[in-house]
C-alpha cells in the first residue's frame, strides 16, 4: 500500500514535469519566432534597404538662390535684369511708442540718416500707432548697419527684393521697368511678367549687348552734334527678324524710375511713328519691279514739278531729265517715284504695303508698339506722296524689318526680341520674289556707291541702303526746320545679314555739315560707324574689295554728273 | 551555465545602449553641422547672385571699351583684321610695325 501510494505520487510529479516542459517549449518557440522576426527585420535594415533611408535633411539643390522674380540674360548669357536682395525699413509704432520713444526726436535721427525720408513723413509714420509702416524700401547695407546702430525700439527691416539692371540706362526701352512691389509695367518686363515670376523662368534676348552698346554710342553722339531731339536705332538679323540691338533715345535708367522725365519714357523706335521718307521709294521700286508693271529700264520724265490739285511735288535734288527705274531711286526723285506709284495704282500699292505689314501694327515682344497712320481715304495723291514716304507714318522697327525682306530674298520675319534657338521654324511670308529681291540688293548698293548714301560706304564690309529726310508735319503743315534724318543700311551686300536702321529726330544743321541736316549727312554716318564695329564683333569677314562696276549700257549703269 | 548567459545578455544590452546614445549624439551634431553648411551654402550662392550683377556691371562694354583704350592702347577692331581661309593666300604679309600699345606695367 505504501509502496504503490508512492508509485501514484510519482506518476503525477512526472505529469506535472511534462506538462511544465510542453508549456516552455511552446513559450520558448513563440518567443523564437518572434526573435526570428526582429532579427529578419534588422538585416532588411541595415544591410538590404540600407541605402534608402529617409533623408533628414535636405540641401539646398539649386546652383541658383531662388528669387520672385527670373533673371534676363542677352543672348551670349550675360546677366541684364536680375532681382537683388535688399532690406525694407518700417516701423511697429506701438511698440515704438510704448518705448516711450519720441516721434521727433527718432524721425530727425532717421532721416539724417536715410535722405530720402523727410522728416514730416517720419513723425506721421512713427506717432500713427500702426503695427506696420514702411520708412524707406530698399536700404543699402551700409544705411541698415547704421539704421540699426541707433537702437531705436520698434524699427524692424523686411527682407525685400529690388529689382537691379547691371548695364544701367542700355537696354531700358527693351527691357522696361517694375514698380516698388517687383510688377513689371513697361518692356519686356510687362509683356512677362506672368513668365518671370515661375520659377527658374529666366528669359534669354535676341539682343547682343556689345551691339546695343555700339548702336547707343553712336546715336548718342550724332544727337549731341547735331542738337537733336532724339533718335532711334535698329539691328535686326535679316534672315530669322532677331533684333540685336534696339536704341531710343533719350533714355532712361530703369534702376532709378525718377529719370524717366519728359519724353524719355517713349520708345521712338517702336512706339513712335514717322512719316520716313525716301526710304520708302525702297518699298515703292520693289513693289513695282516684283508686280511686272515697270521694268527695270523703263524712264520717266522728271523735267518738272508734278502739279497734283493744289499740291506740287518736286525734287530735292532736280536732274531736269528723263530718269530711269535705278536713277530715281538712287537720285531719290520724288517725281519718277510718284508716275512710277501711278503706274501700279493705288490697288497694288496697299497690297503691298500690307505685304510687307507696314499697314497693321506690327508685333513684337513688348507692350509699347504704335500703330501706323495711313490715310484715311486712299486717293490718286496719297499714292503719290507715299511712293517717297509721305502721309503714311510707321515705326522705325516695322520699316527696317520690310527692308530686311526685301534684301534677305523676299521673305517677311517678324520681328523678335527673344532669341530663336537653332532649328526653330520660323513663320515666314513670302513677300517678293527671290530675282526681285536680287535686284533690289543692287540697286540699294548703288545708292551708296552713287547716291545720297555715299556716307554710309564702309571700307570693309559692302553697304546698301536708302537715306530718309521727311519735314515734319506741326499742326497740318510741313516745317522745313524740323526733320527726320533716317538711313537704313543692309550689310553685307553679297550676302545680306544683318539691317541697320538710324533715325535722328530734328537734327539742326552744323558748320561740318555745312549746315545740312539731311539723312546722307546725320543718319548715314551712323550706320557705317555702326557696321564697321559691329561687323568684326559678330564674327563677319570682309566683303571682297573688288566689285565690278557696271558699264554704260546696262541698266543699272548710271551717270552721276551731267 | 545559466548565470553566464545572464551575465552576457547584460553586458551586451548596457554596450548596445551606450552605442546607441553615442550614434545618436553624434547624428544630432552632424545634422546641426549639415544646417549650417546648408545655411552657409546659400548665403554663398547669395553673394554669388550678387557678385554676378556686380560682374555684369563692370563688364559694360562701354566701360571696357574706355578702359581699354586708356590703359591697354587698344583700339576698335576694323575688317581689316579678319580674313577668309579661302582669301589667305591673296592676303600680304603685315609690314613689320611697331604696335600701338606698349607694355603696362601692373601694380600689385
Amino acid at each position: 500500500m505504501e509502496l504503490r501510494g508512492a508509485k501514484v505520487k510519482q506518476q503525477r510529479t512526472k505529469r506535472a514535469i511534462e506538462t511544465g516542459h510542453n508549456r516552455t517549449l511552446v513559450a520558448g518557440a513563440v518567443f523564437g519566432v518572434l526573435f526570428l522576426v526582429l532579427a529578419g527585420r534588422v538585416v532588411d535594415l541595415s544591410l538590404l534597404r540600407g541605402n534608402q533611408e529617409p533623408e533628414l535633411v535636405t540641401s539646398p539643390a539649386r546652383e541658383e538662390i531662388e528669387t520672385s522674380r527670373a533673371n534676363i540674360i542677352d543672348r551670349n548669357g550675360i546677366l541684364v535684369a536680375t532681382s537683388l536682395p535688399t532690406d525694407s525699413l518700417f516701423v511697429d509704432s506701438k511698440a515704438f511708442l510704448e518705448a516711450g520713444e519720441k516721434p521727433t526726436m527718432a524721425a530727425r535721427k532717421l532721416s539724417r540718416l536715410l535722405p530720402e525720408l523727410s522728416m514730416d513723413k517720419a513723425v506721421k509714420h512713427l506717432a500713427s500707432g500702426k503695427r506696420f509702416e514702411y520708412l524707406v524700401r530698399n536700404l543699402t547695407p551700409e544705411q541698415k548697419y547704421q539704421v540699426n546702430l541707433l537702437g531705436i525700439p520698434g524699427l524692424h527691416f523686411q527682407r525685400e527684393e529690388r529689382r537691379t539692371y547691371p548695364q544701367g540706362p542700355l537696354l531700358s526701352h527693351v527691357l522696361g521697368y517694375t514698380d516698388v512691389d517687383g510688377r513689371g509695367i513697361a518692356g519686356i518686363e510687362k509683356s512677362f511678367d506672368h513668365q518671370l515670376r515661375a520659377p527658374d523662368g529666366t528669359l534669354q534676348l535676341s539682343v547682343d549687348v556689345r551691339v546695343q552698346s555700339v548702336m547707343r554710342q553712336a546715336l548718342q553722339e550724332t544727337i549731341d552734334e547735331f542738337k537733336a531731339l532724339g533718335g532711334a536705332g535698329v539691328v535686326m538679323d535679316v534672315q530669322t527678324g532677331e533684333l540685336l540691338s534696339l536704341v531710343s533715345l533719350p533714355d532712361y535708367d530703369p534702376n532709378d524710375t525718377n529719370t524717366i522725365q519728359g519724353d524719355a519714357g517713349f520708345n521712338r523706335a517702336t512706339k513712335g511713328v514717322y512719316e520716313m521718307g525716301s526710304i520708302f521709294k525702297l518699298i515703292n521700286t520693289a513693289m513695282a519691279l516684283d508686280s511686272g508693271v515697270v521694268k527695270i529700264n523703263d524712264t520717266f520724265d522728271a523735267t518738272k514739278p508734278l502739279r497734283i490739285g493744289r499740291f506740287s511735288i518736286s525734287d530735292y535734288h532736280p536732274h531736269k531729265r528723263a530718269l530711269t527705274v535705278p536713277e530715281i531711286l538712287v537720285f531719290s526723285s520724288n517725281i519718277g517715284s510718284a508716275q512710277i506709284a501711278l503706274e501700279a495704282g493705288p490697288n497694288l500699292q496697299r497690297e503691298y504695303l500690307d505685304r510687307f505689314g507696314l499697314l497693321n501694327t506690327t508685333s513684337v515682344e513688348i507692350p509699347e508698339v504704335g500703330s501706323p497712320l495711313v490715310p484715311v481715304s486712299w486717293r490718286k495723291s496719297s499714292t503719290m506722296t507715299i511712293s517717297y514716304g509721305h502721309g503714311i507714318a510707321v515705326s522705325p522697327l516695322q520699316l527696317d524689318s520690310a527692308v530686311s525682306a526685301i534684301a534677305n530674298g523676299g521673305v517677311l520675319h517678324a520681328p523678335t526680341l527673344l532669341k530663336i534657338k537653332k532649328g526653330e521654324n520660323l513663320p515666314a511670308q513670302r513677300v517678293i520674289s527671290q530675282k526681285t529681291s536680287e535686284q533690289m540688293r543692287k540697286l540699294m548698293r548703288l545708292v551708296v556707291l552713287q547716291g545720297s548714301g555715299k556716307n554710309a560706304n564702309s571700307k570693309y564690309y559692302r553697304v546698301g541702303g536708302k537715306t530718309g529726310t521727311a519735314d515734319k508735319q506741326e499742326g497740318g503743315k510741313y516745317n522745313e526746320h524740323s526733320r527726320i534724318s533716317s538711313f537704313i543700311g543692309v550689310f553685307p551686300m553679297e550676302n545680306p545679314k544683318y539691317a541697320v536702321l538710324a533715325m535722328v529726330d530734328g537734327p539742326q544743321g552744323i558748320k561740318r555739315t555745312f549746315g545740312y541736316a539731311t539723312a546722307g549727312w546725320v543718319a548715314a554716318p551712323i550706320v557705317k560707324k555702326v557696321v564697321d564695329r559691329i561687323g568684326p564683333m559678330l564674327g563677319m569677314s570682309p566683303s571682297p574689295t573688288v566689285e565690278e562696276a557696271y558699264k554704260p549700257g546696262d541698266p543699272l549703269f548710271i551717270k552721276t554728273k551731267g | 551555465m545559466t548565470r553566464l548567459t545572464i551575465a552576457l545578455t547584460a553586458f551586451l544590452a548596457l554596450a548596445l545602449s551606450i552605442a546607441v546614445f553615442r550614434i545618436t549624439y553624434q547624428v544630432d551634431e552632424l545634422e546641426g553641422r549639415l544646417h549650417s553648411l546648408n545655411n552657409e551654402i546659400l548665403d554663398e550662392q547669395e553673394t554669388i547672385h550678387i557678385l554676378k550683377a556686380e560682374w555684369s556691371y563692370l563688364n559694360d562694354p562701354h566701360r571696357l571699351e574706355v578702359l581699354a583704350k586708356r590703359y591697354l592702347g587698344l583700339e576698335e577692331m576694323t575688317g581689316e583684321q579678319l580674313i577668309n581661309m579661302e582669301t589667305l593666300d591673296q592676303q600680304v604679309p603685315p609690314t613689320v610695325e611697331t604696335p600701338k600699345a606698349k607694355p603696362v606695367k601692373l601694380e600689385r
